[in-house]
């Protein structure tokens, strides 16, 4: 047996790791005692404060003055029912809690413990459900617009960090268990795009305007997520847990939702920098439409031939020069201001150059 | 020296916990100690850097984990049954279960079993610079630094180590 030998051998018992609820019981355990602490800590503050403000009492009784033993205790048995009934009010704990963030570690400490990618996906699922009740109950809220719009944000960060990480763990999973995977992502991620156009339309549209650039870069990890699904399906069209008329059906639903895009970006253009139609962004863009349309076309000639790898190559393409194209249109008016700067300084020229020359 | 808070040390609890574990679990040789020891490993550290700063925090949590194991070794006789009996009886089972394929989950389980049973049989320092390098994939350096030691020597204590887990094995 030579060294390396050796070494893969002994590598073999990387694979014992502790058991899952043991971790997450015992972060839950070591996250308490540290509030523990920090109670106690701010408690001795306060019972010291206490003790110099009673200080009278334990010149004239000294038999009633406070004793540091009982105080410890009294600290103590305090703290103790504080963690305890802090640990509950975590777990409970809804956006905009202070406690909030703790309820979110311990999701994450779940997902850390979780052995398979499988089960990272299942705990994802459940942390998402989660997430969707909470949207949910803060767009019925009666609360203010600055109120909501601060616990959507809490709400809204932690939805992206979930549907990414579940879209990157796609590939990861054992193929037979790959379409189930791909199903639950998919779904989650429909459910997120619903539940965010309703929080974005429950808050008024100058509230906070990094909120909704939050909310745009989320229903873009959506669709991310939502194609690494569909991929993962089609990479296994041919095993026994997906039908292929399905796939079709969510191809077909990816097509007409990127033509939709396509669409809505092209009336943009012709809306928003139809004055700079003789600036070549334009021209650039209106090519890129041409090459999106073109392409979609393609992808749906595959769908009716069959070609589903094909024809996600198609759609995943259009979505590159879309993705591409809506970065353009975003410093259009930048580069159109400079553009036009341009060109007034080309006319310029050239008229002082007739003027010279005449 | 890094300055944490208690988010930075539950992070610190995420990454570390697992390799903590299996290091200590190969030194005590049982599950349930194992989780006692790691527990107690972090809630000390914690204990012990509240508000002070660390350097390397993994080199700490596993010189603490080397102190408790001291400890527990010191303490061994007090146990009505031997860690080894414990520990042989559920490990093989514990991996038992965990492939697809009955035949090729026995195989693999009882291999693991054997090596577990081969780093046992070496001395502590042997079992832990082990675990260290090649589960564990620390650096040298930082084995170095826990143990106080120079690279060199650690090279060389790698070096027995192996041929003696070697040794065991054949």
């Amino acid at each position: 047996m030579n060294e390396q030998e050796l070494i893969n051998r002994i590598q073999l018992l990387k694979q014992v790791s502790p058991k899952e609820d043991w971790v997450i019981s015992t972060r839950a355990k070591l996250a308490f005692r540290m509030e523990m602490e920090r109670k106690k800590n701010l408690l001795n503050h306060d019972l010291f404060a206490f003790k110099e403000l009673f200080s009278f009492l334990s010149i004239s009784q000294p038999k009633l003055s406070f004793n540091t033993v009982y105080g410890v205790i009294i600290a103590f048995g305090l703290i103790l029912g504080g963690g305890a009934v802090t640990t509950l009010a975590a777990i409970q704990s809804s956006p905009g809690s202070p406690l909030y963030p703790v309820k979110l570690s311990i999701e994450k400490a779940r997902l850390i413990a979780s052995l398979s990618e499988e089960s990272k996906i299942q705990v994802q699922a459940e942390i998402a459900d989660k997430r969707l009740q909470e949207l949910s109950v803060v767009v019925a809220s009666q609360e203010s617009a600055e109120q909501k719009a601060e616990k959507v944000t809490q709400v809204v960060d932690n939805i992206q960090e979930q549907l990414a990480s579940a879209s990157n763990q796609l590939p990861k999973v054992e193929p037979q268990k790959a379409v189930a995977a791909a199903k639950a992502v998919s779904e989650k991620a429909n459910q997120f795009s619903k539940a965010l156009a309703t929080a974005k339309e429950s808050l008024p549209s100058n509230i906070k305007p990094e909120l909704d650039t939050k909310i745009a870069e989320v229903a873009e990890t959506a669709q991310q997520a939502n194609m690494k699904a569909l991929e993962t399906m089609i990479a296994n069209q041919n095993s026994a847990e997906v039908k292929k008329e399905d796939i079709i059906a969510r191809l077909n639903e990816t097509i007409a939702k990127t033509q939709e895009q396509v669409d809505a970006r092209e009336k943009k253009i012709s809306e928003e920098i139809s004055f700079a139609d003789k600036l070549p962004i334009r021209a650039v863009l209106i090519n890129q439409t041409e090459q999106s349309r073109e392409l979609l076309e393609k992808a749906k000639q595959a769908v009716l031939a069959n070609d589903l790898t094909g024809a996600l190559q198609f759609v995943k393409a259009v979505k590159a020069i879309e993705a591409g194209a809506e970065k353009m249109v975003k410093n259009a008016d930048k580069a159109i201001s400079d553009e036009a700067a341009k060109i007034q300084n080309q006319n310029a020229t050239s008229s002082e150059a007739v003027n010279s020359a005449k | 020296m890094e300055k944490f808070n208690e988010q930075q040390f539950l992070e610190w609890y995420d990454q570390y916990v697992g390799k903590i574990y299996r290091y200590i679990y190969f030194r005590v040789g049982a599950a349930e100690a194992a989780q006692d020891l790691t527990s107690e490993v972090f809630l000390k550290s914690w204990q012990y850097l509240n508000s002070k700063g660390v350097n390397n925090p993994r080199a700490f949590f596993y010189q603490v984990a080397r102190n408790l194991i001291t400890d527990f070794y010191r303490q061994k006789d007090k146990l009505p049954i031997s860690l080894e009996e414990i520990a042989d009886k559920t490990f093989a089972d514990n991996f038992a279960d965990k492939k697809q394929e009955p035949g090729h989950s026995v195989a693999i389980a009882l291999e693991m079993a054997s090596i577990k049973k081969a780093l046992q049989k070496l001395g502590g320092d042997y079992q832990e610079i082990i675990i260290w390098r090649y589960l564990d994939e620390l650096e040298i350096k930082e084995i170095a630094e826990i143990l106080g030691k120079r690279e060199g020597a650690v090279r060389t204590l790698l070096s027995r180590a192996l041929a003696e887990l070697r040794k065991v094995l054949e």
